[in-house]
């Protein structure tokens, strides 16, 4: 005889008062008549907290807010990794990063997993597109490239794009690895005494002859790798690509905008200067850099107007899928990888740090013919995007997915559910992770792990509700929760942080 | 016609071409190859040097996520550009060799060929190791090739003029050969290598 745990009872009765307001999506409607087309698009190192559509202080997407009229906005989704690698490994996974290890820079996914990915799930059915304007996003696709109908190089539709790795077409990723990330990897001396001078002579001159009016900030572009384009070519590139796709097709773009290095164009670049908005000052933490505030805020204005850009190009290619119809039986995903923070002295993403500015990421979901908005604030992560996706192209889920539908696509808000983000970088992939940070969400509450840092361990505890800045730590002043939190968190680092499990 | 272009000098031609004999027949104009070991060696150990250290720099990061195959995948592509490379700054050395007169440099090969790369080579790997931003290199440094060339000349003068520097650098070319019984073999491998991976 089954008997409902307390547990249980409180998941029913939390998701009880959302299950109306999500029964138009619920219900067997255009998701279930024909398989939708799939788009996702991603925009790396996009922060929720810069954006106006997550309610920030800056009018940054009014696009974004253009399309939430006719999507599901999920207000607490985060990434499962809090850079490229490991964000984007989970999103095609659906797996956590401390199971698929795809853990480091440049890192791929345990080959045991393989074939766990987005695109092999779908399998034949779909018409399958990938493009990974990101170079490491695009190491992960060519890590999936038997299962992938159309790839597009990294620097497709780029007006200057010196990499080799797409001329071995036949040895993915030796070719990327030896050469683009090796021997020519721009913001490193070049591992090529003579072709590598060579080549950067040719590639400095080629940058020198390219016409800056519009952009005086430079050319936005990829900052290790020899891709610089503009967001327009890109769109438009991406639309002729979407209409070559037999239908239904699944596309995955990963774009490098909002990426540093912030580059708008003339006319975002003064957007936010004069607007008097001033974010929260927030503490300097422990395992943080050391930016002055003054700087900080000078890289959060120039990405800000960035942002204002992305939204800007996006919403022209938003009004261009609209017109050719694409967009009413196309299933429309937008997120981003990993955030970006600027704050507590740490400028972009390369830190341990896990507060929400580098780990708190846009979800937009709009499904086909959808013309309403709904909004999820239960928590919500990247590897959720998978099994909802297999959802939506009716294919089976595999068990060893650790995502769940994400609420209005077969599940309802859950807000006893708990979601991990990590960041594992110091660590081989294949052995135990020692150096680590795993936050954990968890009703209105987040807690941060610090594991192995300066030798040290660390908790965290922040109440996002009454608290969204994160300024007061209440580990040692919430010890019920800090406790249940903790226990949790660390039954599943302990079963998670041992040597790869094959 | 001669007569009346070079009135006073034209009965020397003859003995000028005599003299000269030598520098008219192509292959004389080239080193030979007992010479050019010795000096490809120098350009195998700068040229692969560069590139091994960085690999030993890079490598601990390469164990924490790539299969040892595809790390060997990566050397191969490495070692088989090197190969590649190193043939191409000796041919640079030998079309050198041709257009300057005989005696300037292939008679004394060994010594001014050793030391007009390592002496062009070696602030190359400086400028390298100290700036990675391409405009610099589009901008900045064909101003300080130009000197560390004409630098490396006036070095490579000395190294064929001094008697006991040519003798001490044809030694240390001389023995540096036993570096090709590793690359040579090894580069060749890896070519086979890369050539069979993309085949395949």
């Amino acid at each position: 005889m089954s008997s409902m745990s307390r547990r249980d009872f409180l998941k029913m009765a939390a998701s009880a008062p959302v299950a109306l307001a999500f029964s138009q999506l619920i219900a067997p409607g255009p998701l279930g008549a024909n398989s939708p087309n799939i788009i996702v698009l991603v925009f790396d190192a996009m922060s929720a907290d810069n954006l106006s559509l997550y309610g920030y202080g800056r009018r940054t997407t009014p696009n974004f807010e253009r399309l939430a009229q006719r999507s599901t906005v999920y207000r607490s989704h985060y990434s499962a990794g809090s850079f490229t690698v490991p964000g984007t490994a989970s999103l095609l996974t659906g797996l956590y990063p401390w199971t698929h290890r795809a853990i480091n820079e440049e890192g791929q996914v345990a080959p045991a997993f393989e074939e766990n990915n987005i695109f092999s799930l779908l399998g034949k059915k779909y018409d399958r597109a990938g493009f990974g304007q990101n170079v490491w996003a695009e190491l992960l696709l060519s890590e999936f490239r038997s299962n992938i109908d159309m790839r597009l190089p990294p620097g497709s539709f780029g007006f200057l794009n010196q990499m080799v790795g797409p001329w071995f077409k036949n040895d993915e990723p030796a070719g990327y690895y030896a050469y683009d990330d090796f021997f020519a990897r721009v913001n490193e001396s070049p591992k090529s005494l003579v072709f590598g001078l060579i080549d950067r002579m040719l590639f400095g001159s080629r940058i020198n002859a390219i016409s800056v009016n519009d952009y005086p900030l430079g050319i936005p572009h990829n900052e290790d790798y020899k891709i610089y384009y503009q967001l327009g070519d890109v769109f438009s590139g991406l639309l002729s690509k979407i209409k070559q796709l037999q239908q239904p097709f699944f596309a995955y773009f990963h774009l490098w905008s909002p990426h540093a290095p912030y580059t708008p164009r003339q006319e975002f670049i003064d957007m936010f200067n004069q607007d008097g908005w001033k974010p929260t000052r927030k503490p300097n933490h422990i395992l943080g850099n050391r930016r002055s505030e003054k700087s900080m805020q000078s890289q959060r204005q120039k990405y800000d107007a960035y942002v204002a850009n992305v939204d800007w190009e996006f919403g022209r290619f938003l009004d261009a899928l609209d017109a050719s119809g694409e967009l009413d039986r196309t299933c429309f995903i937008l997120t981003s990888d990993h955030g970006e923070m600027f704050e507590r002295g740490v400028v972009g993403h390369i830190s341990p740090l896990m507060f929400d500015p580098g780990v708190h990421v846009p979800l937009l979901v709009s499904a086909p013919s959808q013309k309403t908005r709904n909004d999820v604030h239960s928590p919500t992560n990247s590897v959720d995007i998978l099994p909802t996706v297999l959802k939506i192209a009716e294919c089976e889920i595999p068990a060893i997915c650790q995502g769940q539908l994400l609420p209005g696509f077969g599940t309802l808000e859950d807000n006893l559910r708990s979601t991990f983000t990590v960041d594992a970088k110091f660590n081989s992939s294949y052995g135990r992770l020692s150096i680590a940070s795993v936050a954990m969400r968890k009703q209105g509450y987040k807690m941060t792990y610090y594991k192995g840092y300066k030798n040290m361990e660390l908790f965290e505890l922040y109440d996002l509700l009454n608290d969204p800045e994160e300024l007061t730590n209440l580990f040692n002043k919430n010890v019920s929760m800090s406790r249940m939190m903790k226990d949790e968190l660390l039954t599943a680092y302990n079963e998670n942080s041992g040597p790869l499990k094959s | 016609m001669i007569h009346d272009l070079f009135p006073n000098y034209y009965f020397l031609f003859p003995a000028v071409l005599w003299k000269g004999r030598k520098d008219l027949f192509f292959k004389n104009r080239l080193p030979r190859l007992a010479q050019l070991y010795p000096v490809y060696a120098i350009i195998v150990i700068l040229v692969y040097g560069w590139t091994i250290g960085w690999v030993l720099w890079k490598l601990p990061s390469w164990l924490d996520y790539l299969p040892y195959g595809e790390i060997g995948a990566i050397f191969s592509y490495l070692m088989a550009t090197n190969l590649i490379e190193s043939l191409f700054v000796l041919l640079v050395v030998v079309v050198v060799c041709f257009l300057l007169p005989r005696k300037w440099f292939c008679e004394v090969f060994v010594s001014r060929g050793s030391v007009f790369i390592a002496a062009t080579l070696i602030p190359i790997m400086f400028f390298e190791y100290h700036f990675d931003n391409p405009v610099v290199y589009s901008t900045t440094f064909p101003l300080y090739l130009a000197q560390i060339i004409l630098a490396a000349g006036v070095l490579a003068f000395f190294a064929g003029w001094i008697r006991a520097v040519r003798k001490v650098v044809e030694s240390i070319a001389e023995n540096a050969v036993i570096f090709l019984y590793l690359s040579v073999p090894i580069s060749l491998l890896c070519v086979i290598v890369v050539v069979f991976r993309n085949l395949l």
